[in-house]
């Protein structure tokens, strides 16, 4: 490991530690069961949505339409809501898998980057959302399926936090242990190397957009039942706090560097100071500021400015090595 | 009408409509196990600070809410229904003493109103009415009726239509605000209802949403223009900063915005303007001010366990170059 990388990860611990500590010693009520369920409410979200989006990072790529795909999912779930709750889900879940298929499809074919093509399939899903919506907010009464999604269990869970969960240790699993797990992050690596040495890909690259897509209308199918209500306008920041929270977590824009632990680790960063500073009664752009300033800093921390800390540091103790030496 | 008859009419109005909505609702009823006013904790959950209404809002909430005495801490989301249910899960753990809510999303918030009810925190709604076959869910709602301030822009149309001279069939089109948020649901069912029942004759040609911006407005109205041209006579646009995008489109497109009958809606500073400049001919007033007031009065009223109306609506009288004046003492400007 690097010396910016050994840097940038013990500020990544650090924070994970100091930020929760230092708002339990200031704000009143942070550490109450009630706040630790709202923080877990709020990661439950967030947290799928920047799963799928760093597994298409950890491949050397990036979804942009994740954010749209959770809108129109949310919508086709209160569309189709009278068949089942379950049934609902799993067709906006299928609609997301297909779209993400979609996406990894359209790459070798217009030889283009995901940026591009993903941007496409994002204003795309705009127009779905808006013409599925028909300029209405979709709601449906029966608020069983809201209670029984966001009811206390354990004191700090629900079951749409712990479904949240379940999703990050399958992905680390997948990762982990399989070869296919393997060849998405030396797809993301080195692509040419990989290719040549007989890494699947294409298959690698079909994989994390349908997984991407299917957990970004995951996120947007269990919002809208927890609402009960979906429209097609979401927050226009949704997108980049989900990028913001892998990259916080250490996942790569360049590919191959990354986990589900790294992401849950920016994920938890970005939802207890946001939650630390509502306490704090900070307003939506102080929210703004202090995420951006966060993503800022550990941005150059992974960059050059990591490694000239460290090239400083190291010079630092060579210098004083010498000077004990020549005084002695 | 002189201006001080039209001043006694919108106070008469106030007073009738808080007296009607007393009579017509359900009591929110005396609390003895609620903390007083004075030195209680309040959260206020309210939308963004972008929006210009929303800070005069907030200022005022928080004005009133001091001069009363009580400590408020509030929580501010940009129109997100999602980062807003986190508020209030956050919110409710804190246990205030009465939660205010301006709902960023009017259905959207109703499972978290659900919460609150639950944890036996009183609620006042303001600003954003959620549909009332819920309002077992809070104590009171304060804000503006959207569905009358549409109705009022519709008589204003009508009134300004035959102002000048525009009797028989007549081509209008209407600028929306965001598709699917219930002031643009509501003002438009108001608007269409009352031209619908007292004047079939005005055919609404086209709509588009301008997003309640007046540059997005501007282009919505270019392509109006562009496609129906001198048949326009009249143009609705649901808020004022997007009328004002309208009469650079119609000057745009070589119409004079006098000739035309232009009605907006808020009373914001650049339909004020507009008015007295004479290319608007009409807004209705929705004071934030008020609305910010009769929120922080609400809660007031029902921490100290007096009785008060279920729903208590701001006035929206019509106004002209006549009466604009009632616009800037109602704004605070």
């Amino acid at each position: 490991m690097s010396g910016a990388a050994w840097l940038t990860r013990s500020i990544r611990l650090v924070l994970l530690v100091a930020l929760p500590l230092g708002f339990a010693l200031t704000v009143k009520h942070f550490l109450s069961l009630d706040n630790l369920y709202a923080i877990f409410q709020s990661f439950a979200f967030l947290g799928l949505l920047a799963l799928g989006l760093s597994v298409t990072m950890i491949a050397g790529e990036f979804d942009l339409s994740v954010a749209a795909m959770a809108t129109v999912a949310g919508l086709v779930t209160i569309k189709l809501v009278v068949l089942g709750p379950v049934a609902a889900v799993l067709c906006a879940v299928m609609v997301g898998t297909v779209i993400g298929i979609g996406n990894a499809v359209l790459l070798p074919w217009l030889q283009i980057s995901s940026l591009v093509t993903t941007v496409g399939t994002m204003i795309l899903l705009n127009g779905v959302g808006f013409w599925l919506a028909g300029g209405r907010v979709l709601s449906y009464d029966n608020f069983d399926v809201s209670d029984a999604l966001d009811q206390t269990l354990l004191g700090i869970f629900s079951p749409r936090s712990l479904i949240t969960i379940l999703c990050f240790l399958l992905i680390a699993a997948f990762l982990q242990f399989t070869k296919l797990g393997r060849d998405i992050y030396a797809s993301g690596g080195h692509r040419r190397a990989a290719i040549q040495s007989g890494a699947r890909v294409g298959l690698a690259l079909v994989v994390c957009f349908a997984i991407s897509g299917a957990f970004a209308a995951l996120a947007g199918s269990l919002i809208s039942l927890s609402l009960a209500t979906a429209s097609a306008t979401l927050d226009s920041t949704t997108l980049l706090q989900a990028a913001a929270a892998a990259i916080i977590g250490g996942v790569a824009l360049g590919g191959g560097i990354g986990s589900p632990a790294s992401v849950a680790t920016g994920v938890l960063i970005l939802t207890i100071l946001n939650n630390g500073l509502g306490l704090l009664s900070a307003s939506s752009t102080e929210l703004l500021l202090v995420n951006g300033a966060l993503l800022l800093i550990v941005v150059l921390l992974d960059g050059k400015a990591g490694q000239a800390l460290m090239d400083l540091r190291r010079k630092t103790a060579q210098t004083k090595r010498r000077n004990v030496t020549w005084q002695g | 009408m002189s201006q001080g008859h039209k001043r006694q009419n919108y106070l008469r109005n106030l007073m009738l409509g808080t007296v009607a909505a007393g009579l017509l609702g359900i009591f929110g009823g005396a609390a003895p196990a609620w903390a007083a006013a004075k030195g209680s904790k309040v959260i206020l959950l309210t939308v963004s600070q972008s929006c210009e209404y929303c800070a005069l809002h907030e200022r005022a909430f928080l004005k009133a809410a001091a001069a009363d005495g009580i400590n408020v801490e509030v929580k501010i989301n940009n129109f997100d229904a999602g980062q807003q249910a986190s508020q209030v899960d956050q919110a409710v753990a804190e246990h205030p003493d009465a939660i205010v809510v301006w709902p960023a999303d009017a259905s959207a918030i109703v499972p978290s109103l659900r919460r609150i009810k639950k944890a036996g925190i009183p609620l006042v709604v303001t600003n954003s009415m959620p549909n009332p076959k819920y309002q077992s869910l809070w104590n009171i709602y304060t804000g503006p009726d959207d569905l009358g301030n549409g109705q009022q822009a519709g008589e204003a149309m009508i009134q300004g239509l035959k102002a000048k001279g525009y009797t028989g069939n007549t081509d209008i089109f209407v600028i929306l605000g965001v598709l699917g948020t219930p002031p643009q649901i509501n003002r438009l069912d108001g608007f269409t209802g009352v031209l619908k029942a007292k004047a079939p004759m005005v055919k609404i040609d086209g709509s588009q949403p301008g997003n309640w911006d007046q540059t997005q407005a501007t282009d919505a109205a270019a392509a109006l223009f562009t496609q129906y041209g001198a048949h326009i006579k009249g143009v609705y646009a649901e808020a004022d900063n997007m009328l004002a995008g309208v009469i650079v489109a119609a000057q745009r497109a070589g119409l004079d915005p006098k000739t035309l009958v232009l009605v907006g809606s808020n009373c914001s500073v650049e339909g004020v303007n507009a008015i007295t400049a004479g290319t608007q001919y009409a807004t209705v007033l929705q004071s934030p001010i008020d609305d910010g007031n009769y929120a922080a009065q609400a809660v007031a009223d029902l921490l100290d366990g007096k009785s008060v109306p279920k729903t208590r609506f701001l006035p929206h009288p019509t106004i002209t170059a006549e009466n604009v004046a009632m616009c800037n003492a109602a704004i605070g400007r």
